[in-house]
């Protein structure tokens, strides 16, 4: 065993060559069961107008209980951190639709084109008594981190925010004192009232973050969607195109917190001029503010830009909240689109042996639509055998690629 | 012939395994075969030491001493508590470390073995350490979970900030009464014990010098009671530089002193640099310390204290002294207070001085200072209380932090604990009033 703090400083238990022993941070458990899952599936496949149109729906609704995880025990209550249990518990839900269509089929001319759908719900519902299991995938609690919630899909980002109006929070404001505040009656001080879940200004116009660690965004989307249509003509030209559309889905732009404190991202051209919570910064994260610092101006000069965004402010990564860089990261993606050609005229057999010829054209990644203001929505920094997703940390995003390929058939 | 024999029985063995039917219970399945499974009680004594020093020398000490303002935050997330800005991280895992591993669960432990074996030297010296650890966790959270501790209760009640204090005090006690029994089967650590060498004499006289501590931390709220029982307990605590408790940090890897790994082997180089008022205090009063604690050009510690094996002192006998000299003051005894200070002065060959009033106090209180630095966390328990140096906040309007949040696992795990930032988990505990103004100079309070 080792003690030190998060910093990397350790000083193990055997010092000086006297033996030390101390307690396992985690508890075995000699009376672990199997996981139980249970799973109602009801699906449908569907053939209409001589099989030119083909439905095929799936809902399901799965539970699993006595999942086993080192479930994250009360130090002080048991001396432990950790203890495997059976008690986890969580239940996915969905449905997965899946429609193709030909509707017109002839010698020269056939298109066909096909939908799918797909949505999923997951929740835990039961950690064994504790109410976050954290993943520990990510950038540390306090700025956006992968975890286990109660009530929540697995793999939300904890990590922690600025205090906002109606959340029964009470804190220091900078300038009102060293004693807490109550923010709820501050927001509804504030002329006008205040918009649910509006951000809390102090009186120096700026946001307030709030020590708490707590759930800031859900990488799982509202649904999954993509559309494929391919045409034919006179057997000879095939044009066909994938059309991905993700909709809804938070994630947390580390890269942009970063570029922040160095002042090097493009938002940061702002240091010229002024900056307001509410009306000109920061707009799309908190469009609505309240409190004593609504209608004021909280960055004036270049001094207090730096002192926002840099290392010893709030506004930008590392030490500010990973919260106000949980973007919608929902987007709709022309995948690809292809041209091909197939040859097999006579004169090509003549003059090269070859039966036939297919040329074929095709780009994918053509085009992104997004609000995500990163490189890419769809890249995560993790690797698959994360659990978590929806953490964006300097990540290349997906190739745009280019193909133009020639078969010869013999 | 012989080998058939040995043959069926190993089958009749096999058979016999199989029939109850459990046998991936049991032996080394059920039992980790790479861990002890038992502990004796001088393991678990040098285990909780290491704990120790790590609460009392590691990123908490740190910490403390930046809001304290004896270091500076130089950079990154150091740059950011210096100047108040944390969040639940702040605690760097040391809240659960109060129980866990070399915590309250290997203490409880070991004192169990050492009342089996009627040992009450161990056991004395084991209560000391509990002592230590759970006051300094009342230091730097206010309520913590004592009395239920490790009763495996779902949502464990805290105790009282002051309600710890109390308990402490009765374990401390206990400690000394164990430590003074002279039954055949003491057996204290010896060379387990990289301190005191299993000296009991050594151990009581610190278990009155960490009580003289503790009544000092109640002394805010409980006045002149506080100030009376800590002027009685220094008058029996550590008297002279031979009986510091220190930890006994070695040059080997993973057992160097924490300020040197911080600094040198870590890159955490220019997080922690030397607090400019702090180091005009030292210089303006030609205090000789200001070449023991940074170098030259004041932009680090000085060698000395920067050595991987620096001893480094967490309670002392200047600490008792001054402790001594304060309670007296407080008591209304001027003679011995001035008289105590002068001896601290003289402990670092400073010329005594012949004050009296409120700058006999304030001298008291500036001399404490300077004598806590690197302590543990008591230059800033000090100035929670006494607001002595009156130094300045390093955010105007704002007041230094008197306690750390909690961890957010024990918040999670435990419904008594309210979020960061609200009730008693906010940045001062209710037992532990701000101050108005200073003790030492009756001015305004500018940062406690």
């Amino acid at each position: 065993m080792q003690f030190g703090s998060s910093y990397g400083d350790v000083l193990r238990s055997t010092i000086g060559g006297v033996p030390g022993v101390t307690n396992s941070t985690r508890l075995g458990n000699p009376a672990l069961r199997p996981e139980l899952q249970k799973e109602f599936e009801v699906g449908a496949d569907l053939g209409f107008f001589d099989q030119k149109v083909d439905l095929s729906v799936v809902g399901y609704n799965k539970k699993s209980s006595d999942v086993i995880l080192p479930i994250t025990v009360n130090a002080a209550a048991t001396g432990f951190l950790s203890a495997f249990q059976n008690t986890a518990a969580l239940s996915n839900k969905g449905i997965e639709v899946s429609f193709n269509a030909r509707p017109y089929t002839s010698q020269n001319l056939a298109w066909e084109f096909g939908v799918q759908f797909g949505r999923n719900r997951g929740k835990v519902t039961d950690l064994g008594g504790a109410e976050i299991f954290d993943l520990l995938e990510g950038f540390g609690a306090n700025e956006a981190e992968g975890a286990d919630v109660i009530g929540y899909a697995p793999g939300v980002i904890i990590g922690t925010g600025f205090v906002h109006c109606g959340s029964g929070t009470q804190v220091a404001v900078p300038g009102m004192g060293a004693a807490a505040q109550d923010i709820d009656a501050l927001c509804s001080a504030t002329p006008g009232g205040y918009k649910r879940n509006a951000l809390f200004l102090g009186p120096n116009g700026l946001p307030v973050a709030d020590p708490a660690i707590r759930v800031i965004g859900d990488p799982h989307p509202k649904y999954t969607m993509s559309y494929t249509s391919s045409l034919k003509i006179l057997n000879k030209v095939t044009l066909s195109g994938l059309l991905d559309v993700k909709k809804g889905g938070t994630q947390y732009n580390g890269t942009r917190g970063a570029l922040y404190v160095f002042g090097t991202h493009k938002d940061t051209d702002a240091r010229g001029g002024t900056g307001q919570y509410g009306v000109s910064w920061d707009t799309k994260e908190y469009p609505d503010v309240a409190g004593p610092g609504t209608g004021v101006v909280g960055l004036n000069t270049p001094r207090d830009w730096e002192n926002w965004l840099s290392i010893v402010g709030t506004g930008g990564g590392f030490t500010g909240p990973g919260e106000q860089f949980m973007e919608d990261a929902g987007w709709v993606k022309l995948r690809e689109l292809s041209l091909s050609f197939n040859v097999d005229r006579p004169f090509l057999k003549n003059l090269t042996g070859f039966s036939s010829a297919d040329i074929r054209i095709s780009g994918r990644n053509l085009k992104t639509w997004t609000q995500y203001r990163g490189l890419d929505p769809e890249v995560n920094n993790a690797g698959a055998e994360y659990l978590t997703q929806g953490l964006d940390w300097f990540a290349n995003p997906q190739s745009r690629s280019f193909v133009l390929s020639f078969s010869l058939n013999r | 012939m012989i080998k058939l024999r040995y043959l069926a029985l190993v089958a009749v063995g096999l058979t016999a395994t199989s029939c109850k039917g459990d046998y991936l219970t049991g032996g080394d399945l059920s039992n980790d075969p790479n861990r002890p499974q038992v502990a004796t009680a001088n393991q678990l004594f040098a285990g909780a030491e290491g704990a120790i020093w790590a609460l009392l020398g590691s990123d908490p000490a740190r910490v403390t001493g930046m809001w304290a303002r004896q270091f500076a935050g130089g950079q990154n997330q150091y740059q950011s508590i210096y100047n108040y800005l944390y969040d639940e991280g702040i605690q760097s895992g040391f809240n659960i470390g109060l129980y866990a591993s070399g915590g309250l669960v290997d203490i409880v432990r070991a004192q169990n073995l050492a009342k089996e074996a009627n040992n009450f030297a161990m056991l004395g010296i084991l209560q000391v350490q509990e002592g230590l650890t759970m006051g300094t966790g009342a230091d730097l959270f206010g309520d913590i979970v004592y009395s239920h501790a490790l009763t495996n209760e779902a949502n464990p009640p805290l105790d009282d900030q002051l309600a710890v204090y109390d308990s402490v005090q009765k374990v401390l006690s206990a400690a000394i009464v164990n430590m003074a029994s002279t039954a055949a089967t003491n057996t204290p650590p010896a060379a387990s014990d990289l301190v005191y060498g299993g000296d009991t004499g050594a151990w009581t006289a610190l278990a009155h010098t960490l009580k003289a501590r503790f009544y000092m931390h109640t002394a805010e709220v409980r006045g002149q009671a506080a100030y009376a029982a800590a002027l009685a307990e220094a008058q029996q605590g550590i008297s002279s530089d031979a009986g510091n408790y220190f930890g006994a940090f070695t040059s080997n890897t993973n057992e160097t002193n924490f300020y040197y790994q911080f600094q040198l082997t870590i890159g955490r180089g220019g997080y922690l640099i030397p607090d400019p008022q702090f180091v005009s205090l030292l210089s303006t009063r030609s205090d000789p310390r200001r070449q023991d604690y940074f170098n030259g050009a004041a932009t680090n510690l000085s060698g000395t204290r920067l050595a991987p094996n620096y001893p480094q002192t967490f309670v002392s006998y200047d600490e008792n002294t001054l402790i001594w000299a304060e309670a007296a003051y407080r008591t209304g005894d001027q003679v011995t207070a001035l008289a105590k200070l002068n001896e601290e002065r003289d402990n670092h060959g400073l010329a005594p001085e012949a004050v009296a009033g409120q700058a006999l106090l304030n001298e008291i209180l500036t001399e404490k200072y300077i004598a806590d630095f690197q302590l543990g966390h008591e230059a800033w328990n000090d100035y929670k209380r006494t607001c002595t140096p009156n130094f300045a906040p390093t955010q105007a309007g704002q007041k230094m932090p008197g306690r750390m949040y909690y961890d957010p696992n024990e918040r999670f795990t435990n419904t008594n604990i309210p979020p960061a930032g609200q009730g008693f988990n906010g940045s001062r505990n209710p037992n532990d009033p701000a101050n108005t103004v200073s003790d030492g100079t009756g001015q305004a309070c500018l940062a406690g």
